[in-house]
């Protein structure tokens, strides 16, 4: 049958929708400490869009020691998401995303590692995502000697900045593209963050310097914005007279949700999951020392010793002359089915399965999976300060190193996004999500295992009822 | 009046699983250059998409100097679509796609024309590093290699043909018929190579071991699909359509007047690039500090850029022309002007759009072999990691090494949202003519066709016939 081009369709149609952004206070104190809890409600009886939603602070990082010689610490300012362990999100009084989940770092850490770029990261400024490819953070360099700095950085012991934090998990993303969410019929939205340990920092020690550091942060001024609508087409509003007057159809809501844990052992890990929908799992092998406030980073490496994914073949042998990383047995199983059908035996087939998952090999598609640093003309990295030409570096060994991230579909796409749930559905059921994925050996070496569902706001129009489908 | 879709408070439930599967290859899984591999997809509802072509590339015949370090020979592990020489698809064992005999060149022509550097940099596992940088993840194309042979996994996906169906190409071999892939791997000709002093490329050999390949399969779907399909089986006259991606090219010896003979429904882009003397032989070396592709891959279209006169890139006469019909409807004048109708074909000028049509590299600040560094990773893995070396960006790369023009003749790929409107040859073979004066002496054109076949079934006979 012929159709007409959509670009030779002349149409348009005309409606009302205008925002406005609106500052929201928290309850209680607007500073805060790692392990702080901070809460903040939206606007009440209004349409808010929560993809809007920005949390704005100035953080501090504190604890840094100078010396005139090489016995000195220094400290990145970390990338905003990092400084969350937990984004809990309630509608009504409940307790609807982010509520199974005190690893919202480690997964949003997972997520940007296999899906954003330089060019991502370089337009996230104010998010400090500098950090997150390059030796140092806005102020100045990791190998920077303050000591001997000129003006306000000389002799500085802490660094203070801004941060505005926004696109965060949860039901941020939900009902298709925005998320915005009617409070007069879902009920009142309130928001609460936990701010994380001091491990998301990362830092390090000089020649010399002490084997630990006691960096630190606190954050002061807390607000957030988020945009309302201010008006809109008397549609909607009829629409949902009709509806609830009615009384037969119930309105759905489907978001973005995760549960995320930890587990000391890479054979048979499990998850619990019930969901009417797992879109897909998210594994990172974890070091031992993922959870110390305290520990440095390993010269040449961009990440905290908390975001470093290692693989247990990240030896040369998977890039050298036994490519064939024998050892290596990826599996998911839930209930009698495994994804993949077989193990994966190659660490880096991983990557490949993780980038279709995500993207269906788009030709759009980038990831900082291969993302590294290098010293000037490849010299490796130390402990000194001042070092120059320091910059990004792209190669596998990174992957297996540092980035090793696994990520595996189950549907056709996050359900929240198309609003067609077609993930895996428990049945209301206590389901074990079982893991195989070797971890290292040194005791305290971890698994994160993740799980993104799609979760729903069910409004019952009989009884006005607020209920949550997990 | 409609409600907008964020406002819109609905969901729908649906069941579509997904699964990775293996596939080994139709006899032996190892071969050298020139060898060809054959693979059968298992039967069901295959995201053809998703296919991964899986494989170790062993590169031997390096020399090393470990005395002086001034004789020696190395390459770079090239681009793991520059090792596919040809990539075809049957389905119920008709050949429906890759009637293309340097599906590498288009690739790679494609690739410079689409792509950033971001791109190049998520792909490592197919060794898009070489595309950006004179060195390849062991090290440094002018450094003194570190041994004899280079050994890679490489996972290759993203292929043309078949495997572009709308966002994902997903097909019911119990509709439409069993699929096999079948690649022909390419020769010594994709590798970048280099010789120092008195070293020699004479017995560069490559080696294509365990081949294997992964490809998704929908596990579970919807029973509303089967519904569907035994309803149009049942009920409807006309034929079931499945749009894809084709591809037809041919290399002729100059540019005046070079020809391609295609049959198509749908012809929705031409291709051009022209190709080096030296674009087919096997031991070809390029100069590390200024070159970063092999002569295969160096499109150099003869023409300058000047500082004084504006004329050196102007006077070529550009043009395709189909039946008649002139694309664009005067020729092009200045050849710098490819690039924007490049990018304009490919992306409509979005905002959004990336090429790495002005990409070369910058010998100023491009390490030697004296300050490569051989690093510890740890556990006694030691890596040599490349000097610095700078991507560079200007328009005399565009000329010399990235001239590829993508002359779009519709709406967009057909194939992409199933409405053809490309141009249709009506059954028949038609001539396409290019007229193309931007190629240097001796060298040759590329010309491709990107098509969208479509294969049809006819519910009431149960029989299926490509529509080229």
């Amino acid at each position: 049958m012929e159709v007409l081009p959509p670009s030779l369709s002349y149409s348009a149609s005309k409606n009302a929708m205008r925002y406005n952004r609106f500052l929201c206070r928290p309850v209680g104190s607007d500073s805060a400490n790692p392990g702080d809890t901070v809460r903040i409600n939206l606007p009440s009886k209004s349409l808010v869009n929560l993809s809007s939603f920005n949390l704005c602070y100035n953080a501090t990082v504190s604890g840094l020691t100078t010396h005139a010689n090489n016995n000195f610490t220094q400290a990145k300012l970390p990338y905003a998401h990092k400084m969350f362990s937990s984004v809990r999100v309630y509608v009504g009084g409940q307790l609807v995303s982010g509520g199974l989940s005190t690893h919202y770092d480690i997964l949003h850490q997972c997520l940007v590692k296999s899906s954003a770029s330089e060019d991502w990261c370089r337009s996230r400024y104010n998010e400090h995502a500098k950090e997150l490819i390059e030796n140092g953070d806005d102020i100045n360099s990791f190998q920077q000697n303050v000591a001997g700095a000129a003006g306000q950085l000389a002799g500085a012991t802490s660094k203070t900045a801004r941060y505005v934090v926004n696109d965060f998990l949860g039901i941020f993303r939900g009902n298709g593209g925005k998320s915005i969410i009617d409070t007069s019929l879902w009920g009142d939205v309130a928001i609460e963050f936990t701010f994380n340990s001091a491990a998301c920092i990362a830092k390090r020690s000089g020649t010399g310097g002490p084997a630990t550091v006691n960096a630190t942060y606190s954050v002061a001024n807390i607000e957030g914005y988020v945009e309302c609508i201010t008006q809109t087409t008397p549609l909607y509003i009829k629409l949902i007279s009709l509806i609830l007057d009615e009384k037969k159809d119930l309105i759905r809501f489907p978001y973005q949700n995760y549960i995320t844990g930890t587990t000391n052992t890479g054979e048979s890990a499990r998850l619990q999951i019930n969901s009417g929908c797992i879109d897909a799992m998210v594994l990172a092998p974890l070091l031992s020392t993922f959870n110390s406030v305290n520990a440095v980073v390993t010269a040449g490496d961009l990440s905290a010793q908390r975001y470093k994914f290692t693989a247990v073949q990240s030896a040369n042998r998977a890039l050298g002359a036994t490519p064939t990383a024998a050892g290596t047995n990826i599996q998911i199983q839930i209930g009698s089915d495994t994804f993949p059908k077989i193990p994966i035996l190659n660490s880096l087939d991983v990557s490949d399965i993780t980038t279709n998952s995500l993207f269906s090999n788009s030709l759009y598609s980038q990831n900082l999976f291969f993302n590294g640093l290098t010293g000037e003309n490849g010299a490796a990295i130390g402990d000194a300060f001042d070092a120059a030409g320091i910059r990004s570096n792209y190669s596998r060994q990174a992957f297996l190193s540092e980035n090793f991230v696994y990520i595996q579909s189950f549907s056709d796409q996050e359900g929240w996004a198309s609003k067609n749930l077609t993930g895996i559905d428990t049945a209301s059921q206590n389901l074990d999500v079982i893991c195989n994925f070797p971890i290292s050996s040194t005791a305290g070496s971890a698994l994160f295992v993740g799980a993104l569902v799609t979760s729903m706001l069910v409004f019952d129009t009989r009884t006005g009822q607020v209920s949550v489908v997990q | 009046m409609e409600l907008p879709t964020s406002l819109n408070y609905t969901a729908s439930k649906s069941v579509i699983k997904y699964k990775r599967f293996n596939v080994r290859t139709l006899g032996t899984n190892s071969g050298g250059a020139g060898s060809v591999v054959r693979m059968r997809l298992p039967d069901g509802l295959i995201n053809l998409s998703s296919f991964a072509l899986c494989f170790d590339l062993t590169v031997s015949g390096l020399v090393v100097d470990g005395v002086n370090g001034v004789d020696y020979f190395n390459v770079k592990l090239p681009h793991g679509h520059k090792l596919l020489r040809e990539v075809k698809c049957f389905v119920n064992n008709q050949q429906v796609s890759g009637k293309c005999g340097d599906y590498d060149i288009l690739y790679n022509a494609l690739v410079k024309a689409s792509v950033g550097e971001d791109w190049v940099n998520s792909r490592l596992n197919e060794h898009a590093k070489e595309l950006i940088d004179s060195a390849d993840d062991f090290g440094i194309l002018k450094g003194n290699p570190a041994a004899t042979s280079k050994v890679a996994s490489y996972i290759v996906s993203d292929l043309l043909g078949l495997f572009r169906s709308g966002d994902k190409s997903i097909i019911d071999t119990s509709l439409w018929g069993q699929i096999e892939l079948e690649f022909t791997f390419n020769n010594a000709s994709a590798i970048a190579q280099y010789i120092a002093g008195n070293g020699s490329n004479a017995n560069l050999q490559m080696r294509f071991t365990n081949v294997e390949g992964f490809v998704e399969k929908v596990t579970a779907i919807t029973p509303v699909y089967n519904q569907l399909v035994n309803m149009m089986l049942n009920n409807r006259k006309e034929p079931l359509f499945y749009c894809y991606q084709n591809m037809v090219s041919t290399v002729n010896s100059n540019g005046s007047s070079a020809r391609l003979q295609c049959r198509s429904q749908s012809i929705d882009a031409v291709l051009c690039c022209p190709l080096d003397p030296n674009y087919n032989a096997l031991l070809s070396v390029i100069n590390p500090d200024t070159q970063l592709s092999a002569p295969r891959y160096r499109y150099n279209s003869g023409r300058t850029i000047s500082q004084t006169n504006a004329l050196s890139t102007k006077n070529c006469n550009l043009q395709i022309i189909i039946n008649g019909d002139c694309y664009p409807d005067v020729p092009v004048n200045n050849c710098l002007h490819i690039s924007h109708i490049t990018t304009s074909g490919l992306f409509n000028h979005s905002v959004y759009s990336q090429n790495l049509l002005f990409n070369d590299i910058s010998a100023s600040r491009y390490g030697t072999s004296a300050t490569l560094v051989t690093y510890d990773i740890g556990a006694n893995n030691l890596v040599d990691i490349p000097a610095a070396s700078a991507p560079s960006y200007n328009r005399s790369a565009f000329l010399n090494e990235n001239f590829v023009w993508y002359q779009s003749l519709c709406n967009g790929e057909g194939y992409m949202n199933k409405v053809l409107t490309g141009y249709d040859t009506e059954g028949q073979s038609a001539e396409i003519i290019v007229n193309h004066d931007c190629i240097v002496n001796g060298g040759s054109l590329f010309v491709a066709a990107l098509t969208t076949s479509c294969l049809s079934l006819d519910p009431v006979s149960k029989q299926m016939t490509v529509i080229e």
